[in-house]
């Protein structure tokens, strides 16, 4: 009997520190969940300058956290671009609605000459009408390059905005700048506030891994009459950070909607920044013309490392620590982040977020979250981890995401935890007046 | 100010807690642009000595210099920022800071409020932070910033991603900033709170009467070129930034025209300088 109370005593000892294995719950639809790992062809001399410093950092939240989306986008623009003998000639601006606001900027080295043909006053606009407006007429709003700059935006040199006068309504309108000749090329940007037209653009998935099919959807809508509009042509690419493009190839779907799938080749060169879908366009609505442009910025990236699905729970005079499995294939600092949710009266409340970030090797490792002393007080079993995301971030990737990831019960925390569940003192209070 | 110390000693006392043992001190971060001396060029020194007044020590303040050309998280951008702000707080004893920032500014306070581990100085600075004040922040990003930058991804030739234009612009394109408040930020309709509050005031008009002295206020060619570019935008903006966007993140404190003197909307330009009793108002909040 002596003999068994010292072992009892170690093996209570060892369940107050440290909980036994945990499993994450089975990903669920819509998870972001690397199958393979991958590392870079190309070291990033980023993450070798990374610090190595583990930090962890939790808070209080609370309120209603909503579920990840896929990206939108919306536009009622056009851009084209046209060569000075096509802008001495005339192009046409197809709008939709009266005040449009049409920009022009010089493309690539344009001397004063060139800068000068596109100032507003050197323009001539006609109508649908036939009626011909020069030297400003037609026009409010007229801006040359050096009011746009006193406005501290980086609008490229030699750009000139105006906005069409609403007397000329809507519908075709001829651009004319004269005394313009040669190859110089000019972006044309027609922004329509006013129109009913919009054109959406979304992806299937907020986040992508390298290898995975990108589906994009472009729809028209009429806000006026409230539904879709045929589009009758889309033409677009994906461009990676690093600036390779890949052209998209556009076709109507099974719910006539036009749609477009990419696999994704995410292993370049570490470079900073969002992939983008760059699209355009075209419909003819109740005979009107109706051009579009649009973008929409997705991350992807290469899956470098992956939660195992293992966790543990260890207690301390802090708080709790969660510690996750991660495999790893690249070297690099990994962040773990997740809500904490917690039984109150009955209902599951986010209680807090908490991060941690480490630097990890090649291989299996650990990566750890810690609850301050305080944030689980006042709930109760059943918690839940949820959105516990992996990322990587000196190559800003976003690794694995899991909607709901960990269930605890009462039996899954270290007795110390339980009994430590005390508040912390309370800052120093201040009211916004 | 003397109310709110009694309220904290009183709570502290109360709940058996420590009493309020550092400093209060404040700090301004300036917007997109690459700053050297922001409380000349950027802030003004009126508007800088006129907030600072709410200080019980009025040289604890703190005017940030950092290259906000750079992607929010970068060295230059929120780390410069903690390279200038974490020694201000160690060695100052800064425990009680507010924070006044103007436009992407408020994007770098919550890079650095939304990701804690990036940087081991991060904790203490969230830890040191009161409030923070976002005057016009770009939380949403701006249509004016998809302009700006669609004549760079039209110019091939030039290469767009070689730095040619400013990375914090193409940042504060709408759908990019988009992307980072569904990932990396915190504080947006739908996601968790951040571990300090957030508080935007958002400018709703610009104002350029010739006839009108309020248009003179911060400068009247600058708010003359605001008025120009308030056609890209919502009915209500400050000539930069919808009022969507600068409410976009956080707890609105309040729109101009409830709080300014006259009830004057405030361009996004004067809403870092001392206009309309913003400065005041700043002052008090201390």
């Amino acid at each position: 009997m002596n003999k068994r109370i010292p072992l009892l005593a170690a093996l209570l000892a060892a369940m107050s520190a440290q909980a036994g294995n945990l499993d994450l719950l089975p990903p669920q639809a819509g998870d972001l969940q690397p199958s393979v790992l991958a590392a870079p062809s190309a070291p990033s001399t980023a993450a070798l300058a990374a610090p190595r410093a583990a930090v962890s950092f939790s808070w209080a939240a609370s309120g209603a956290v909503a579920e990840p989306a896929a990206p939108q986008a919306h536009s009622r623009e056009t851009y084209f671009e046209a060569s000075a003998d096509e802008l001495a000639r005339g192009v046409t601006l197809h709008t939709t609605a009266p005040r449009a606001l049409v920009r022009l900027q010089p493309l690539g080295e344009a001397g004063p000459r060139e800068a000068l043909a596109i100032h507003p006053q050197s323009m001539t606009l006609t109508a649908a009408n036939g009626k011909s407006f020069a030297q400003g007429e037609g026009m409010e709003m007229l801006v040359a390059a050096d009011k746009l700059a006193k406005a501290g935006l980086p609008f490229a040199p030699g750009t000139s905005a105006f906005r069409v006068h609403p007397n000329l309504g809507s519908g075709p309108l001829t651009l004319k700048a004269e005394g313009l000749s040669g190859s110089q090329r000019y972006l044309v940007n027609v922004v329509e506030p006013d129109s009913p037209y919009v054109m959406n653009m979304r992806t299937d998935a907020p986040h992508y891994l390298h290898g995975a099919t990108v589906t994009v959807t472009p729809e028209l809508l009429d806000t006026a009459r409230g539904g879709r509009a045929a589009l009758a042509r889309v033409e677009g690419s994906i461009v990676s950070p690093a600036g390779r493009s890949f052209p998209l190839q556009f076709r109507p779907g099974k719910d006539g909607r036009m749609q477009a799938a990419l696999p994704l080749d995410a292993d370049e060169d570490a470079a900073p920044g969002l992939w983008e879908v760059r699209a355009h366009g075209s419909a003819t609505v109740k005979g009107q013309r109706v051009e579009r442009s649009i973008r929409l910025a997705f991350s992807a990236a290469l899956p470098t490392a992956r939660l195992t699905r293992a966790a543990s729970v260890e207690s301390g005079p802090e708080g709790v620590r969660l510690h996750f499995g991660v495999e790893a294939a690249a070297a690099g600092r990994y962040e773990l982040r997740a809500l904490v949710y917690g039984t109150v009266a009955g209902k599951l409340q986010l209680l807090a977020v908490a991060d941690g970030a480490q630097w990890l090797e090649p291989g299996s490792g650990d990566s750890a979250l810690d609850l301050k002393r305080g944030l689980l007080a006042g709930a109760g079993a059943p918690y839940e981890i949820r959105d516990l995301t992996l990322l990587e971030q000196t190559r800003m990737a976003v690794l694995q995401r899991q909607r709901r990831a960990l269930v605890l019960g009462d039996t899954d925390l270290p007795r110390t935890t339980q009994l430590s569940l005390a508040p912390e003192p309370a800052a120093p209070v201040h009211v916004k007046r | 100010m003397r109310k709110h110390r009694l309220l904290a000693a009183l709570a502290a006392l109360l709940l058996g807690g420590p009493a309020v043992a550092g400093n209060t001190g404040v700090v301004f971060v300036h917007g997109t642009g690459k700053q050297t001396d922001a409380a000349t060029d950027y802030w003004t020194h009126e508007m800088i000595d006129s907030v600072r007044q709410g200080l019980p020590n009025q040289s604890m303040y703190l005017v940030i210099n950092c290259d906000f050309d750079q992607y929010m998280w970068t060295a230059p951008a929120a780390g410069c920022l903690a390279d200038q702000l974490y020694p201000f707080i160690v060695n100052n004893n800064i425990t009680d800071l507010v924070v006044e920032t103007h436009s992407n500014g408020g994007n770098i306070l919550r890079w650095v409020m939304s990701n804690p581990t990036w940087d081991s100085r991060y904790p203490a600075i969230i830890s040191a932070i009161r409030w923070v004040n976002a005057l016009a922040p770009s939380s949403l990003g701006t249509p004016l910033a998809d302009a700006t930058i669609s004549g760079n991804v039209f110019e091939t030739s030039v290469g767009w991603l070689l730095g040619y234009k400013s990375d914090a612009v193409r940042q504060q394109q709408t759908s990019w900033m988009a992307n980072y408040n569904a990932t990396w930020l915190y504080g947006t309709a739908g996601r968790p709170a951040l571990p300090k509050p957030f508080y935007n005031v958002a400018g709703s008009d610009v104002e350029t009467s010739i006839f009108d002295g309020d248009s003179y206020c911060g400068g009247y060619t600058l708010n003359l070129g605001l008025e120009v570019t308030q056609a890209w935008l919502d009915s209500c903006s400050d000539g930069f930034l919808n009022c969507t966007s600068q409410k976009g993140a956080g707890i609105n404190w309040f729109t101009d025209t409830s709080r300014t003197n006259g009830a004057e909307p405030l361009s996004h330009n004067q809403s870092r300088r001392k206009c309309f009793g913003l400065d005041v108002i700043l002052r008090n909040d201390i």
